[in-house]
């Protein structure tokens, strides 16, 4: 049986969605971080960082519209069954208060301990989980993709952004080291660590879910094609779940500076290639001459 | 509409008077014959089967479209408003049936523009052409029937008032007509012969019933 695979999306809407998830992602941790964590500098860092990001997505996701732009202020008109109007509304709140939470600790120290920041961040970590969740919702819309129609790919696709977060943050946090004490920086890299571990094994849980499941005869040859990808991706996990264990273990600030290093790099570029994966493992019901 | 996959040729008449009607640009396709090769030698046969847009009553395309570009007529015609299309792609995605395209790019049969290609789309919305970047698809030539509705001609049965692809069949396999309208020829062959619709599972409920 020769499958068709969707070519209408591809690598804009790949970036998009990278960097989409990856700013959710970071924005979450930073929130925790801020919250949790022994400092509160690189978490602000974070917060700050997560909705420029998914601003840059969705640069990539106009840049992959060919219509004229303006047309975008139609954009909210299929709320009540789009997917996409859901999710502009989605991430334009998220931008908003993300940044409302982020920017005024910069110019202001208080900002961060007060009660309406608490309040903003609330609002915007909860958006930014959503955001997180939302490319997996949006694929489910094409119910003539198997695999997108997956009730697991929600899930997958918040745990892939909640571990590309930790990696991007691992990445933001190895410059801040000279400012921290040895000690600080352990306590975050641990709490990092802490966060990154549970998040890839859910993610590795929910893609083994994906794997397993077997709804039909295309979703099934949807899912051998996609076999390389998503064994690599798990691999990395692996490898970063390997790392960062070594990383709590050691404790040292000279190799935590390496291995948030390698980890950021392994997270990301896991995230990248599952998400890649994803797009191009979009392969429709075959049209089938009928009998 | 109904279409007899006993009588299919496979000619690709239909797609060419698709084209020609809707003065579709190059690359495009809104209906095609898709040609298959059943069982194995030596008891090999071709067989084909038309796809065109489905006008589903629960259209996807419909759902998924952000800016409310995809609307559905009363009588179930399933059509794109380019200028509210921005062309995201996600009604593309979102058909089972592979009946919709965007066009990324102007691209005409010759290189440069042909006096046809030149012509606003249709013929029946002046000044309007293609446009680039946004989704496209079989109305089942809604403007030419409204057209010849309002001149009392009656749907599926004058030629004016039938769309261009059951017109054009050279083996008289498309049947278009009313399929609420127990009395209707399409509606009486669907009861008569054993009939199928594509991707049925997929609960799209398409208006397009292919006859075996």
């Amino acid at each position: 049986m020769a499958l068709e695979r969707q070519t209408t999306w591809g690598r804009l809407i790949v970036l998009d969605i990278f960097l989409g998830g990856t700013g959710a992602g970071v924005f979450v941790i930073g929130f925790v971080l801020s919250a949790l964590g022994p400092v509160k500098d690189l978490g602000m860092v974070c917060t700050f960082v997560g909705p420029i990001l998914l601003i840059f997505g969705l640069f990539c996701l106009l840049a992959d519209l060919l219509a004229p732009i303006k047309r975008c202020r139609r954009l909210l008109a299929g709320l009540s069954t789009s997917w996409i109007s859901r999710g502009v509304l989605i991430q334009l709140l998220f931008v908003i208060l993300g940044l409302g939470y982020a920017l005024p600790g910069f110019w202001f120290p208080w900002w961060l301990t007060s009660g309406l920041a608490a309040a903003i961040g609330t609002v915007a970590f909860s958006l930014a989980l959503v955001t997180a969740a939302y490319h997996g919702l949006l694929f489910g819309g094409a119910k003539a993709i198997p695999i997108w129609a997956s009730p697991m790919l929600p899930m997958l696709s918040l745990f892939v952004a909640l571990c590309t977060g930790v990696g991007l943050a691992l990445l933001i946090s190895v410059p801040f080291a000279g400012l921290h004490t040895e000690r600080e920086s352990r306590e975050t890299f641990n709490l990092l660590a802490i966060f990154g571990t549970v998040s890839i094994l859910i993610e590795l849980i929910s893609l083994a879910f994906l794997a397993s499941a077997r709804p039909g005869v295309t979703y099934s040859e949807s899912l051998s094609k996609l076999k390389f990808p998503l064994t690599v991706t798990a691999v990395l996990s692996l490898l970063s779940v390997a790392l960062l264990a070594f990383g709590i273990t050691v404790g040292q600030a000279v190799y935590l500076f390496w291995i948030s290093s390698a980890c950021g790099i392994l997270l990301l570029a896991a995230g990248y290639i599952m998400r890649s994966a994803i797009i191009s493992g979009g392969y429709r019901y075959p049209l089938q001459i009928p009998v | 509409m109904a279409i007899d996959l006993v009588r299919c040729a496979g000619c690709q008449t239909c797609t060419v008077a698709c084209k020609v009607e809707n003065m579709i640009p190059a690359g495009i396709f809104w209906g095609k014959v898709k040609d298959y090769e059943i069982g194995e030698y030596p008891d090999v046969r071709r067989r084909f089967l038309p796809i065109l847009c489905m006008h589903c009553k629960l259209p996807p395309c419909k759902d998924v479209c952000p800016t409310g570009a995809t609307m559905q007529r009363p009588g179930g015609v399933v059509y794109v408003d380019q200028d509210r299309c921005i062309g995201c792609g996600y009604c593309v995605v979102a058909c089972p049936y592979e009946a919709r395209t965007i066009q990324k790019k102007e691209e005409f049969y010759y290189g440069t523009p042909t006096a046809n290609e030149e012509l606003p789309f249709n013929l029946r919305r002046p000044g309007q052409r293609h446009q680039v970047g946004v989704a496209s698809k079989c109305a089942f030539c809604m403007e030419k029937i409204d057209e010849a509705a309002g001149k009392g001609l009656k749907t599926g049965v004058d030629h004016e008032a039938t769309p261009t692809c059951v017109n054009s069949c050279i083996a008289k396999a498309r049947y278009f007509g009313d399929l609420d309208d127990p009395g209707s020829e399409v509606s009486r062959l669907i009861t008569e012969r054993r009939s199928i619709r594509l991707l049925e599972e997929l609960g799209t409920e398409p208006s397009v019933c292919y006859l075996l």
